[in-house]
């Protein structure tokens, strides 16, 4: 009998360690899953509960960590040689090393109540965070409506003040960031998006945020196993649906740009988009491929209803495998390769879009816009209003949808006290050809001072939302004098729009 | 006879025969064990030494032991009794023994028997004893012990035998205390000594007197020679530290040879074993040292401002006690240092005088936003010690903040932009009038705007001036705008032409000022990061936080100017501000770790000085509008681009002209070849030596440049090269120099006053021989060249035709030139278009078949063409290159220095610098590599 009692103690002694390894790996799956699905709270509790020394966890504890935004944690624990001996480790090492350079000593803005956490690489941009927090509230109210999902508390993200930071942060290339002029990317649950300062003349922020968003969402939907045509499709689908449209929105139409591209044969592919959007060769291809996608996902649901949508995510997650055409199949009847050629047909039977006015033949070196309106910034930035008025009525002439050099016409006659005519010379909304920052600020000041401020409060919003570290944009439509001893305008009344007019002033005129 | 007396005599006969012995015997034991004591002692190691002395003791504690014994022994009757009695008669005296027990037992013991039986009993016995008997057995003991003394007296004999003064060695070994015997001897006869310098110094071998302190330089060899007195002896010379044998030097003597390293007391010693016994004669040397260099730097210590000089002269004098070797400029900031030779030197020269100059645009100085010490180090010839760096006070360049001038720059040239824009508005203010003649309100107006562009391209912002090419651009450009206008040209369009011209430049000018800076900002950076791992990795943690403080406040301001520089340097700027933030959070929280982890992010981002956001102008990928720029893109103005092309195009004239030119020169050359001399080589050769003779009473060289002596030393060198030329028929040569020496010497006697060290009859003789064969030289020129020019006839008059070719190409460039959008400066317009006239001129001359003066044309034409050459607006600031390390003496460049040209303008920075260059490489390069140095920096002097 003590043998035998013996011979059982031995052989459960030999036992559990072969069951605790066995188990080790759907312990990891359950982690990674956990982690893919932003549910780091889970992953956490999972591998709290985990005693394993296994490169596996370790693997996960570090990615879990990098989805936390905790890149120095992540660096540490890759830094492990067993770790290093593997390409996925050392990949997420070097991700790692670089995220922690560039996330060291970052302002963090932790807002509970709305759920919202902000990493900003420029304390500059603090002046922008209520708007970016109010933002991301709404859109991820709408897209956890739309997605049928619900994102997890907080929604982390990195302002970053430059395609190198963003690169560091997400990994992604910085030569085809910079070829394709990303502005976010949404990788390790994480949205990383660009400061609007880095650009020019800003960017449209808010839908970019919109978008990313979106793909969080669907990654936590679809456990990341939405195909790329999906993925951008349906974010492209979300980026304006959390808000009230706005003027020229859908301009150009995807569907025409689509077409278009297809008919002259310059179609990238909803199925051949390769690893990434902004992975693509060029900022066209780019601009095609979204509005491929964007066409494509709008007609799939046009023909299968957002239940259909629900049904596919929903699919996608539990079928295990990264097979979508499966997915498709069981929810509509038809795969991928089915789908696309009745769009193709649903595209051509459409009618095409009328081709923009062509611009008058060509124009005399003297009267070139770009020679007009150059003259014209350094006119206005020597306090010479009525002379850059001059320059600029020449190439608004030949420019006359063009709303930035209307706005730069307008601000000169501003400038010079003649108010009605710079009114005249802003022009109305359906005058305009695009979304100019400057534009609307300049707008908002004039309906606001004619009396429509609710008006004026849309075109202050539009403003911002494109280019908020525009001076004349932060301050509601006013700029700092050129002329020496001018007295300084005002700052607006919202605290909000007051405390990035002041930001947005301490920025160096041209 | 009472019985204590007979005891008494019994004992003396037997004390003196064998006690006396027995003394002798120990006596003799003893000087025994001195002398084998010595001899063991001589060995010299502390265990041989403490064995003579323990054999020594031993005797000495035997004899005072039988002594004691001996007196101990007769005070005693019974011990006496058995001393002397019972070895005589050894039955009588045991019985007497017992009897003066008796005697003992019955005075204590009453019962033992009676007293006066027992003493009756003991006096009968010791009567019985024989005084004869003891005598014969105390003499026959006491032969024994003289057997001993004998033996022992034959042992010290031969002891000595073996040699008197080992003994004496070795008792002075044996009394030797730490290793030092107190008895010195003599050891070498005849002692000599000499000391020969270290060759370096180049000194005569001298004599040093033995006894006689004397003093050497260190290094010097010391020999110490002599006869030794004794051999066998292990001979050294040492000054009590160190010892250096003596060998035999092969002629019956023997020699040390001691190397003076400091100042110390010589002595001739004998090692045995760890002692020395040391001669009585002494020999104290003082050692002189090879002092360090001293170098003075004019002006230091001082401290200045970089951004507030436009060069800093290095005026230095280096001086040593023997030689120098090498002089070096050396720059440190922080841990950096930048090291430049000045001068090699041969070790010979003790005193050296330089100039040097250091420009703000010095690449280290640039570089660098620490304060920068500035010295002048030389380095002696001293291989004993090693070679020694002497340094002088410092000057010390506190630098401007990374990218002042660069900033600097650009708001002159912004503002300068802006007084053009000025005049624009105020010319567009004024309707109609634009195409009526100019007013002189207008006139003025212009003019002051021009002056202005003028003024801020000329200056110098903290040694940063505006590039040739930029400069020659805008020049044309100013020319344009205030050039009278052409009928129905419109001014106001020309004023916008220009003020977008000077905007396209500038801007482009701000982007690359802007890269360059961001690249220097990323070593200030570095150096935090650097600062903080110092700080965070090793014990130096305050040197490292210091580090990381000075650098980050450098940095901070160099991030300031880096934001004024137009909009790259604006977004460039700005994103270093804000990682900067991010650096002093974490240096705030005492977080080093995070503060070099941020730095290190922002070092890297520096480096690639591209805009935040590429390439691309707005986001055209994961955002909702692909591109909503406004169809205003595109470059308002490429008069710039136009203007390059023509600059381009100039260059290449220059270039293919300079080719032209050397095809005529070496038509000619070859042609000159063809002639036949040999007619006239042994004229030529008889008239170099009469050159020569005339010529070697001048001075060789002098130390004064500029004086009267220096150039007779010149006029001779060039006198001398005039031979050589004429040996070789080398008829050009021989004229060119025999020119050169007439003009130098010509200069020395105009120089020569009382005091100079010239002698008039010299030079006006060496002058007078010159002349005539300068004379018969440009005769035999003259008759060569006319007949080379009808050999190239035909190779020059293709020439002709290609020279007419250029020349259409440079009128076509000079008309370009007029144009406002390729305007060239008035002054390259007026270069190019006489150049175009020479070149025409030049053509006929070749096409005619007159070689040298078509040559002397294109020469002409060549030097004006370069002066048109303005570069292009791209190019960069002429940067002062580093100076090359100093060539060996004797250069093998081959090619014979070209004389004549231009000195280039002031203004004209980087041709002044080439031909400063060339000049200080064409000295530097003399024949006499000896004198390469100085002449260059005579040349240095000269050219400043």
């Amino acid at each position: 009998m003590r043998a035998l009692l013996a011979a059982w103690v031995v052989a459960l002694g030999l036992l559990v360690p072969l069951l605790a390894r066995a188990q080790a790996p759907s312990r990891a799956q359950a982690i990674a899953d956990a982690i893919t699905e932003l549910d780091v709270e889970r992953a956490k509790s999972l591998l709290e509960k985990t005693d394993s020394a296994s490169p596996t966890i370790a693997f996960e504890r570090a990615r879990l960590a990098i989805y936390l935004g905790d890149c120095d944690t992540a660096s540490a624990i890759l830094a492990s040689a067993e770790l290093g001996a593997t390409p996925e480790g050392v990949g997420l090492f070097d991700l790692a090393k670089s995220c922690a350079r560039a996330t060291a000593g970052a302002l963090v803005h932790d807002d509970r109540e709305a759920g919202v956490w902000i990493r900003l690489q420029d304390e500059a941009d603090r002046a922008l965070v209520p708007f970016i927090v109010d933002v991301a509230v709404r859109a991820r109210q709408r897209i956890e409506a739309d997605l049928g999902t619900t994102l997890p508390r907080p929604l982390r993200m990195d302002l970053v003040r430059d395609l190198f930071t963003l690169s560091a942060i997400s990994g992604l290339p910085v030569t085809a960031a910079e070829t394709t002029g990303t502005v976010a990317v949404a990788r390790w649950g994480r949205v990383t998006m660009i400061s609007p300062r880095a650009t020019h003349l800003g960017y449209p922020w808010e839908d970019t945020l919109a978008h990313e968003i979106a793909h969080l969402a669907l990654s936590r939907a679809t456990r990341d196993r939405a195909p790329l045509w999906l993925q951008e499709g349906v974010a492209k689908r979300e980026e304006t649906r959390w808000r009230d449209p706005r003027p020229l929105d859908g301009t150009p139409s995807a569907d025409a740009v689509a077409r278009a591209a297809l008919v002259s044969g310059r179609s990238v592919g909803v199925d051949k988009l390769g690893p990434s959007i902004a992975m693509l060769p060029t900022p066209d291809a780019a601009a095609t491929a979204f509005s491929e996608v964007t066409s494509f996902v709008a007609y799939w649901i046009r023909e299968n209803g957002v239940s259909a949508l629900h049904l596919l995510l929903t699919d996608l997650k539990g079928s295990g495998s990264d097979d979508a055409g499966a997915a498709l199949r069981s929810v509509t009847g038809y795969d991928l390769v089915q789908w696309i050629p009745r769009w193709q047909r649903w595209l051509l039977e459409q009618p095409p879009e009328p081709a923009a006015p062509a611009r008058t033949g060509p124009v005399s070196r003297g009267d070139d816009p770009a020679r007009r309106v150059r003259l014209g910034d350094l006119l206005f930035s020597r306090g010479h209003s009525a002379a850059t008025a001059q320059q600029l009525a020449a190439a608004a002439k030949l420019l006359d949808t063009e709303p930035s050099v209307r706005f730069r016409w307008a601000r000169a006659l501003c400038d010079a006290g003649r108010m009605p005519e710079a009114k005249a010379a802003l022009g109305g909304q359906a005058e305009v050809r695009t979304v100019h920052g400057g534009w609307q600020a300049l707008s908002g000041r004039f309906r606001a001072e004619g009396g429509d401020r609710g008006g004026a409060e849309g075109a202050f919003r539009l403003g911002i939302a494109v280019d908020p570290w525009s001076e004349e944009v932060a301050c509601e439509g006013q700029w700092r004098p050129r002329r020496p001893g001018a007295e300084l305008p005002a700052l607006p009344q919202d605290p909000r729009r007051r405390a990035l007019c002041e930001a947005a002033r301490v920025l160096p005129v041209d | 006879m009472a019985t204590t007396e007979l005891i008494q005599r019994l004992a003396s006969a037997w004390q003196s025969r064998v006690g006396t012995a027995a003394r002798q015997a120990l006596l003799t034991a003893l000087v025994l064990a001195i002398v084998g004591g010595a001899h063991l002692a001589r060995l010299g190691t502390p265990l041989t030494r403490a064995a003579a002395a323990g054999l020594v003791a031993v005797v000495v504690m035997a004899m005072v032991g039988r002594a004691l014994r001996d007196r101990r022994t007769y005070l005693d009757l019974r011990s006496t009794l058995r001393a002397v009695l019972v070895p005589t008669n050894r039955e009588l005296g045991e019985r007497t023994l017992r009897a003066v027990n008796l005697l003992d037992r019955t005075a204590r013991d009453d019962t033992a028997g009676s007293p006066e039986l027992a003493r009756v009993h003991f006096e009968r016995l010791i009567a019985r004893a024989s005084l004869a008997d003891v005598e014969r057995t105390a003499s026959r003991r006491a032969r024994l012990w003289h057997g001993g003394v004998v033996l022992g007296l034959l042992a010290v004999i031969g002891a000595f035998a073996v040699g008197p003064m080992r003994v004496v060695e070795g008792l002075n070994v044996l009394c030797a205390w730490k290793g030092r015997a107190p008895m010195p001897l003599a050891w070498l006869d005849y002692m000599k000594a000499t000391a020969e310098p270290p060759a370096y110094l180049k000194l005569p071998e001298r004599f040093v007197y033995p006894g006689l302190e004397s003093r050497h330089p260190a290094g010097t060899l010391l020999s110490v020679r002599g006869v030794p007195r004794r051999d066998g002896r292990r001979l050294v010379l040492t000054d009590g530290k160190l010892e250096v044998p003596f060998v035999s030097d092969g002629s019956g003597g023997v020699v040390a040879r001691w190397t003076v390293a400091e100042t110390s007391e010589l002595r001739v010693a004998a090692r045995f074993g760890q002692v020395l016994v040391y001669e009585l004669e002494t020999v104290p040397v003082k050692a002189v040292v090879d002092e360090t260099p001293e170098v003075t730097l004019a002006g230091a210590p001082k401290t200045l401002k970089l951004d507030q000089i436009e060069s800093l002269e290095l005026t230095y004098e280096a001086g040593d006690d023997h030689g120098l070797r090498q002089v070096d400029v050396v720059m440190r900031a922080g841990d950096r240092e930048d090291r430049r030779v000045l001068a090699r030197l041969d070790g010979e020269s003790t005193f050296e005088r330089g100039n040097h100059v250091l420009t703000p645009r010095d690449p280290f100085l640039r570089r660098m936003y620490l304060p920068v010490q500035v010295t002048i180090e030389a380095r002696d010839n001293d291989p004993i010690t090693g070679p020694k760096w002497g340094k002088s006070a410092a000057i010390t360049l506190v630098p401007p903040v990374v990218g002042e001038p660069e900033a600097a720059r650009h708001a002159s040239l912004a503002e300068a932009r802006g007084a053009l824009v000025d005049f624009l508005a105020w010319q567009a203010g004024r309707d109609g009038k634009d195409t009526e003649p100019a007013s002189r309100d207008e006139v003025e107006r212009a003019g002051r705007a021009t002056d202005l562009v003028k003024k801020a391209i000329d200056k110098s912002y903290g040694g940063l001036t505006v590039p040739a090419g930029l400069r020659a651009f805008v020049l044309g450009q100013m020319r344009v705008l205030t050039r009278a206008a052409k009928p129905g040209e419109s001014r106001l369009r020309r004023t916008e032409d220009v003020v977008l011209a000077l905007d396209a430049v500038l801007r482009a000018l701000s982007t690359k000022d802007a890269q360059s800076v961001a690249k220097r900002l990323a070593d200030v950076v570095d150096e935090i990061a650097n600062g903080a791992k110092q700080a965070r990795e090793t014990e130096q943690k305050s040197v490292g936080l210091a580090r990381l403080d000075t650098a980050l406040a450098a940095a901070s301001d160099g991030a300031e100017r880096l934001r004024v520089l137009g909009l790259l340097g604006r977004d460039l700027g700005s994103v270093a501000q804000a990682d900067l933030g991010r650096v002093k959070r974490s240096r705030a929280a005492d977080d080093l770790t995070h503060t070099e982890l941020a730095a290190r992010h922002l070092a890297a981002r520096l480096r690639r000085p591209n805009p935040s956001f590429g390439s691309a102008q707005r986001g055209g990928v994961e955002s909702g509008a692909p591109s909503q720029n406004g169809g205003a893109g595109g470059e308002p103005s490429d008069s710039s681009d136009r203007f390059d092309e023509l600059a381009a195009e100039l260059e290449k004239l220059a270039a293919d002209h300079a080719d032209e030119i050397g095809k005529v020169e070496q038509a000619l050359a070859e042609a000159e070849a063809g002639v036949d001399l040999e007619g006239v080589r042994e004229e030529a050769k008889q008239r170099a030596d009469a050159l020569r003779r005339a010529l070697a009473d001048l001075p060789q060289f002098s130390h004064t440049p500029g004086s009267a002596r220096a150039s007779a030393a010149l006029g001779r060198e060039h006198g001398t090269a005039m031979a050589e030329s004429l040996e070789r028929l080398s008829l050009g040569d021989a004229v060119q120099s025999g020119r050169d020496a007439m003009s130098a010497l010509s200069e020395a006697k105009k120089r020569a006053g009382a005091s100079d060290l010239v002698d008039p009859q010299e030079l006006e003789d060496a002058k007078r021989e010159l002349a005539v064969q300068l004379g018969w030289a440009e005769k035999q020129l003259t008759e060569l060249k006319k007949n080379a020019q009808a050999k190239s006839r035909s190779a020059t008059s293709s020439s002709g035709e290609s020279e007419h070719e250029l020349s259409r190409r440079a009128g076509n460039l000079a008309s370009r030139g007029k144009n406002s959008d390729t305007a060239l400066p008035e002054e390259a317009l007026e270069n190019l278009e006489k150049a175009e006239g020479l070149m025409r001129e030049a053509a006929r001359e070749l096409t005619d078949g007159k070689g040298d003066r078509g040559l002397e044309l294109q020469r002409q034409a060549q030097r004006l063409l370069e002066h048109a050459t303005t570069g292009q607006t791209g190019d960069d600031e002429a940067e002062p290159e580093r100076k090359p390390e100093p060539k060996p003496a004797r250069g093998d460049r081959g090619k014979a220095m070209k004389t004549g040209g231009e000195v280039p303008r002031d203004q004209d920075k980087k041709n002044a610098e080439a031909f400063r260059r060339r000049v200080v490489e064409g000295l530097g390069t003399s024949k006499d590599g000896r004198l390469s140095p100085a002449v260059k920096r005579y040349a240095e002097g000269l050219l400043r």
